[in-house]
């Protein structure tokens, strides 16, 4: 059984992928709690598919991949800011705009690369198993990063996320704490091609961050119970992909819903099986 | 333990001058012209959709202004301003218990990066006991009754030791217990000289406990001592309704709509 769990760790590239799930859990998870708490679930999944034309350039010109993504992300994270800050076009409007365009733009230069079938696989639903030392380098320094500026500017989300009336009288300024989150999202999503893929880098933005809403009633906590979760997900997701040679982006995000269903199920005095014992409890009571 | 009192400066005086206020191309404030002294308490008092919440927000620089100037005595580097704002506009279910709310009071004072000292804490602590609410002070904001949640928020305006205070409907839908603390609370901030602006529905409340009544619909229809703002004529004009005066007691009488002019 030991040897089952340590066996594949002593290769090199499980190592690598290792730390790349483990990082990319525990950033998306800590960052996903404000995604959840300010309904940004769709501008995530629309960032993660508009960085497919970066990463369809980098591929043709044979730079990295992740560079490509990140460049796109900035992008078109800023595309939304801009097109939505007259007031004339809702923010939800001009993500659908520019994510299906970004998204199209991307297919269309993916579709002209003649080996795209298995690349492409590997960009929509991850591919831990293949991360290289210059990916990790690069994903632990942006991890990094984003812990550090969620850690560093705690009470400047938390004002903007639940009173931003308030964080205005205080001086925080909403728009650029919009925008920082914005670009900490982009990096995020970045980080997470690799490992869950642009098709489901939203569901590890919002399902670890969901599970731990379910069990934790402060934001610390939920950014912790939510780390856990993701870090737990990524790991269950690695051995599935390592054994059943399965894409691990794929087995991650089932992993994570496993989590939310049992929090869903089993959450004390939120969870359904709580609510149905106090629902018999009280029948009972009424009936004698 | 008695709790220690939050110290709250005096208050500041403003003034409004045409101040105009649209919502895509409607008008929400119309010509407000007024000005409220420092240490001042003013009832607003004016139907739905008058513009009390617009106004409230105008003073707080948290809408733009179409035309006209707010100015504050001493400018605005002197202002500290608490605004609790509108039951409706809270999200009730985020994650933050009744002393994380209070803390927020203090952020205005610390600037970015700075994270809450135990000075922060300690008034944080004594403003929710000046609300007897120190015994919930860990409880989740979504877990407390409306009367309570209405006492975190007060409680956090008093952490942010105000020179004005915006209270908007903070009398709807609380029970006695909540209204009479609230009262105090003003009648403590009167005592410290903090001007006080505070929207309600009741009229009754606004004539007895107020020494300014202001008479909102969109313009100002009346700016005063109550006893010459809410009469029989002008109440009618606001609210569109007849008012009578029972025994001292201003009802409205909802049976006959107003004759069109
Ligand atoms: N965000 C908004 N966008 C567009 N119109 C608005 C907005 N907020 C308020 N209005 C309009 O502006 C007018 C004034 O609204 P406001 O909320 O200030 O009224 P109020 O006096 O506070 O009403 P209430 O007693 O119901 O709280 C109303 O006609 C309202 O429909
Ligand atoms: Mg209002």
């Amino acid at each position: 059984m030991i040897h089952w769990l340590t066996d594949p760790f002593t290769l090199a590239f499980m190592q690598r992928a290792l730390v790349a799930a483990l990082l990319v859990g525990v950033v998306c998870s800590v960052l996903g709690c404000y995604v959840v708490l300010r309904s940004m679930a769709f501008l995530g999944d629309a960032l993660a598919h508009a960085i497919l034309p970066g990463v369809a350039i980098a591929y043709i010109f044979g730079f990295s991949l992740l560079l490509g993504a990140l460049i796109a992300a900035l992008v078109v994270a800023f595309g939304i800011g801009l097109v939505s800050r007259g007031g004339n076009i809702r923010e939800d409007t001009a993500i659908g705009i520019l994510f299906a365009a970004a998204l199209s733009l991307g297919i269309v230069m993916i579709s002209t690369i003649q080996t795209y079938a298995t690349d492409l696989t590997h960009i929509l639903f991850g591919d831990v198993l293949g991360v290289g030392p210059h990916d990790l380098e690069l994903t632990a320094g942006l991890a990094v990063v984003v812990l550090a500026t969620v850690l560093l500017l705690y009470k400047e989300f938390l004002v903007v996320s639940f009173d931003p009336l308030l964080a205005r009288i205080s001086g925080v300024s909403p728009g650029l704490v919009r925008a920082v989150m914005l670009v900490l999202l982009a990096l995020t999503i970045v980080i997470s091609l690799q490992t869950v893929g642009v098709g489901l880098v939203a569901a590890m933005l919002v399902t670890p961050a969901a599970t731990a809403s379910l069990l934790t009633k402060r934001l610390p906590a939920m950014m912790a119970v939510s780390a856990v979760v993701g870090a737990l997900s990524s790991l269950i997701g690695l051995f599935a992909s390592y054994y059943l040679n399965v894409a691990s982006g794929a087995a991650i995000v089932l992993a994570a819903t496993a989590f939310f269903v049992l929090a869903f199920i089993l959450a004390p005095r939120r969870g359904l099986l709580w609510r149905g014992a106090r629902g018999l409890l009280a029948s009972s009571a009424q009936h004698g | 333990m008695k709790p220690q009192m939050t110290r709250v400066a005096s208050g500041i005086g403003f003034q409004l001058r045409d101040v105009v206020v649209n919502y895509d191309g409607h008008v929400a404030l119309d010509r407000v012209t007024l000005k409220v002294e420092a240490g001042g308490q003013v009832a607003v008092v004016g139907p739905n959709g008058a513009g009390k919440s617009t106004l409230f927000k105008a003073i707080a620089g948290l809408l733009p202004l179409r035309s006209g100037r707010i100015d504050l005595e001493g400018g605005p580097p002197q202002l500290r301003l608490a605004y609790v704002p509108q039951r409706e506009e809270i999200d009730w279910r985020f994650p933050v218990s009744a002393f994380d709310v209070v803390l927020m009071g203090r952020y205005g004072r610390l600037g970015w990066l700075r994270h809450p000292q135990a000075a922060d804490k300690q008034a944080a602590l004594a403003s929710l006991e000046r609300l007897s609410m120190g015994p919930l002070a860990d409880r989740p904001l979504a877990e407390l009754s409306g009367g309570q949640q209405q006492r975190v928020f007060l409680a956090r305006a008093l952490a942010q030791e105000p020179n004005l205070l915006l209270l908007d409907e903070p009398f709807t839908g609380v029970d006695v217990s909540v209204r009479t603390s609230t009262l105090e609370v003003l009648d403590a901030l009167r005592a410290e000289g903090v001007t006080v602006l505070v929207s309600t529905h009741d009229l009754n409340l606004a004539s007895e406990r107020f020494q300014q009544v202001l008479l909102l619909n969109h313009r100002v229809i009346g700016f005063g001592v109550p006893g010459e703002v809410l009469t029989a004529e002008r109440v009618a004009e606001a609210f569109g309704v007849h008012a009578l005066f029972v025994g001292g007691a201003i009802v409205i009488d909802q049976c006959c709509p107003p004759t069109e002019p």
